[in-house]
């Protein structure tokens, strides 16, 4: 039987949206979701406890610039490169903090991918899905780690803290809206996390409890995945107006907000820390500017100054807590940029060779995989395409990634079958 | 070369300028001879002479060529393929001298008046002060300046003090007779500052910045004296919340009584694309905006050196992946009477003038340093003649 959510229709997606606001599109649900999951998913118990920290250095961080430096060659850029905590390993200048901690993560010199349609917007899916964005649309990788890590749980699996002017988006494909990310625009709380004024806690929760009732007499006779679904986002939305502090990041420290910074990274990656420590299973944050066609090389002096420093932090702050022991980190990007310098000092797309960098558990950390040419045009040792990758991304939190999805009677695997995970990452 | 002259006849039908005799000729300018490098170049300074020439480069070198070596024409690289352009001299492999000590790529560059000195500055804020220019020349100083990169360097006209500017928002000037001692640190700007030049009177300095904000320092007291507006060469893009553009190009007139700010104007196009080639000038005295020079249609593109010629125009040098130009003004007008498009798809980041006023360098993006004359071709003179 198909299933409603599987419709792959934005229709009833963007009705639910503009009734319940950005709060609860995010948070949305589709009942019954285990109708989606074949038995072999449902053995995976053991990964519950898995959480995920995904940083998305949006819109094609440099390779050069940051994790395979070239300095001093015809492709190099002004920058140096830096020993690291990990000997013979070295990393760009323009992240110095990082280079600390290179001990804890795993780079991947040798990315890769075919070009596909739909510049940043298609290569971004590509990664995130493992799967070319023509064969889509497949979920994205937070929506996977909600379904499969933390489907019944009341906090959203799924929560993505983004730079400002970032809207939701419909990432969950066939698994429907009570797993798409809840975006947290500019790391604002969601949107209608207040009651309106005038209505108090008293008077909410009659409210809420006489919406219950009619909700419970008109399933009684017309149960449908669709009432199911409007049910679910009225509890998840309940729950988010119950728990507004998870997203109030000034809750934190005075000292923590200095350490982490007071600049939008910094407060970002606090909050990140503050949703995985109350137990939100996927993390993902956001941050822009790396699409550098023009001044490549001031724009990632920028975004990597402001970068580098919450990112280490939070590292280490998860580590000191144990996290790191259950939590998956991942760096990724949809491409790298171009060996070749631009007339306007820029880098232009380059998916022929790109770094990505994890961490955390399931990972095997202090090394590099892969390498690039003398100066950056080519890989030269253990190509890694995305789709591998996402494979990986998935075997380290204990998942399957050949399982697969139920979806309308179709047995949908979770990752590109033709492409298996990375043995070499994997702890 | 089809686009440099075909530019120039149509200028020349109907001349908004009219060139000195025996000045310089805007309309003719042309490419005469080039340097050949594996790097694009970023700055350039002719000697007093203008028989050396020396540039900052995207290695970790300082560059001289001696120009007294007769230019060749090198042979095709493929005798069988007719070449795109017709071949243009280059300056023999000898006169080419390479001097290391910088750790990134060397932004600035500037030449003591004593025929002696230089000095220069590189990405990652080593300053370097080198004797016997055009001998043997040889570091005297070199010591860490800035965190960060070093924008622009430049010398006082009397060559006692050197100012740097760079990523870290300081302006600072050093003595130039010593190692690392400071005579003032210049503190107000709040971003990266772009360019520095002194006045030609040697009491003041002005500083320019990211923002487009000009800063008037007292070289003697350290203090700021006022600030100037160049905004314009500045936009802040809402979408991605970046500041964009700056100063690129800035410079005095002969008797100080100018100032010339070169960048790009215009709307917010994000980060991909900077705005128009512009050249902002001021009167130096009341520190008002005299005009916003442009080229006749609008060049998404930045200009990025600008300097006064003794024949009373004003040109500047630019471009982006759309092309490499010059743009003629006159100080009084505000569109270009003459615009020169290279044929290299290249932009120029620097230009400098020989002592005679009549050639061009042009530090560009391809790894070469172009030369345009401004004179007519000798061959075509002949034929006007018969």
């Amino acid at each position: 039987m198909a299933h409603d959510s599987a419709c792959n229709s934005s229709a009833h997606l963007v009705s639910r949206r503009s009734m319940l606001g950005n709060m609860v599109a995010g948070a949305a649900g589709v009942g019954a979701v285990s109708q989606l999951v074949n038995p072999l998913l449902a053995k995976e118990i053991e990964s519950k406890k898995k959480q995920v920290l995904i940083f998305l250095l949006n819109g094609g961080l440099s390779q050069f610039e940051s994790f395979d430096p070239k300095s001093n060659t015809d492709t190099g850029g002004p920058f140096r490169k830096i020993p690291t905590a990990v000997p013979g390993t070295h990393f760009c200048e323009l992240m110095p903090h990082t280079a600390t901690i290179a001990n804890k993560l795993a780079v991947v010199r040798s990315m890769f991918a075919e070009k596909v349609p739909g510049s940043h917007g298609g290569a971004r899916e590509y990664v995130v899905t493992g799967r070319p964005p023509q064969q889509g649309p497949y979920p994205w990788m937070g929506p996977v780690y909600s379904k499969l890590l933390a489907d019944n749980e009341e906090l959203p699996g799924n929560i993505h803290i983004t730079p400002s002017r970032w809207g939701p988006r419909q990432d969950a494909a066939f698994l429907g809206p009570r797993h798409q990310s809840l975006v947290l625009s500019g790391g604002r709380p969601p949107l209608n996390v207040d009651r309106p004024e005038g209505i108090d806690e008293h008077l909410d929760d009659s409210r809420y409890r006489l919406r219950q009732i009619a909700d419970q007499r008109f399933s009684n006779r017309r149960r449908t995945a669709h009432t199911e679904a409007y049910q679910s986002s009225y509890e998840q939305a309940a729950q988010l107006i119950r728990q507004k502090e998870l997203f109030d990041v000034t809750k934190e420290s005075e000292k923590d907000q200095q350490r982490y910074g007071t600049h939008d990274m910094g407060r970002h990656c606090l909050m990140a820390r503050r949703l995985l420590e109350r137990g939100v299973t996927c993390v993902k944050v956001t941050h822009n500017n790396y699409d550098s066609h023009m001044e490549n090389f001031n724009f990632h002096l920028e975004q990597l100054g402001e970068f580098d420093k919450p990112f280490t932090t939070l590292m280490n702050d998860l580590e000191d807590r144990g996290m790191l022991d259950h939590t998956l980190v991942m760096l990724i990007t949809e491409f790298g940029r171009t060996p070749e310098i631009r007339p306007d000092n820029g880098r232009d797309h380059w998916q022929d060779s790109w770094s990505v960098v994890l961490g955390g558990c399931g990972i095997q950390v202090g090394g590099v995989l892969g390498a690039t040419n003398e100066n950056g045009t080519e890989i030269k040792d253990r190509p890694v395409h995305v789709a591998e990758m996402f494979h990986t991304y998935m075997q380290a939190v204990g998942l399957d990634p050949t399982a697969t999805y139920d979806v309308g009677g179709n047995n949908v695997p979770v990752a590109a079958p033709e492409r298996t995970a990375v043995k070499e990452l994997l702890s | 070369m089809a686009d440099e002259s075909k530019a120039s006849a149509e200028e020349a039908a109907e001349p908004k300028f009219v060139p000195k005799p025996d000045g310089a000729d805007p309309f003719a300018t042309r490419l005469v001879a080039e340097l050949k490098h594996d790097r694009g170049i970023l700055s350039c300074r002719y000697d007093r002479q203008s028989d050396f020439l020396f540039a900052g480069a995207r290695d970790y070198l300082l560059h001289r060529w001696d120009l007294s070596q007769e230019p060749v024409l090198e042979p095709p690289a493929d005798p069988k393929k007719k070449p795109r352009f017709p071949p243009v001299p280059i300056g023999p492999p000898e006169s080419h001298l390479t001097l290391a000590g910088h750790e990134s790529w060397v932004a600035g560059v500037a030449l003591f008046d004593d025929g002696d000195r230089m000095v220069s500055g590189d990405f990652v804020g080593r300053l370097m002060i080198w004797t016997n220019r055009t001998t043997e020349p040889k570091p005297q100083f070199s010591f860490a300046a800035h965190e960060g990169s070093i924008r622009k360097v430049a010398v006082s006209p009397d060559g006692n003090l050197v100012a740097s500017v760079g990523n870290d928002g300081a302006v600072r000037i050093w003595h130039a007779d010593a190692e690392k001692k400071l005579h003032h640190e210049l503190l107000g700007h709040d971003c990266h500052v772009y360019h520095v030049a002194f006045h030609p009177d040697g009491r003041s300095l002005v500083s320019a910045d990211l923002k487009g904000r000009l800063k008037h320092w007292n070289v003697e007291t350290g203090k700021l004296t006022r600030e100037l507006d160049a905004s314009l060469l500045h936009t802040y893009s809402v979408k991605y919340e970046v500041d964009v553009g700056g100063i690129r190009g800035m410079t005095f007139n002969a008797d100080g009584s100018q100032l010339a700010c070169a960048g790009a104007t215009g709307e917010d196009k994000g980060i991909a694309h900077s705005g128009n080639a512009g050249v902002l000038l001021f009167d130096w005295e009341s520190g008002e905006l005299l005009n916003h020079l442009r080229p006749e249609k609008k060049e998404v593109c930045t200009a990025w050196g600008v300097l006064f010629h003794p024949d009373g125009f004003i040109l500047a040098s630019g471009g982006s992946r759309t092309g490499g130009f010059l743009w003629f003004w006159k100080p009084d007008d505000e569109v270009a009477f003459h615009m020169l498009k290279f044929r290299e798809r290249a932009p120029g980041f620097d230009v400098d003038l020989s002592v005679d006023g009549k050639t061009l360098a042009v530090a560009n993006h391809d790894g070469a340093i172009r030369f345009y004359g401004m004179a007519p071709e000798p061959e075509k003179e002949a034929d006007e003649k018969v």
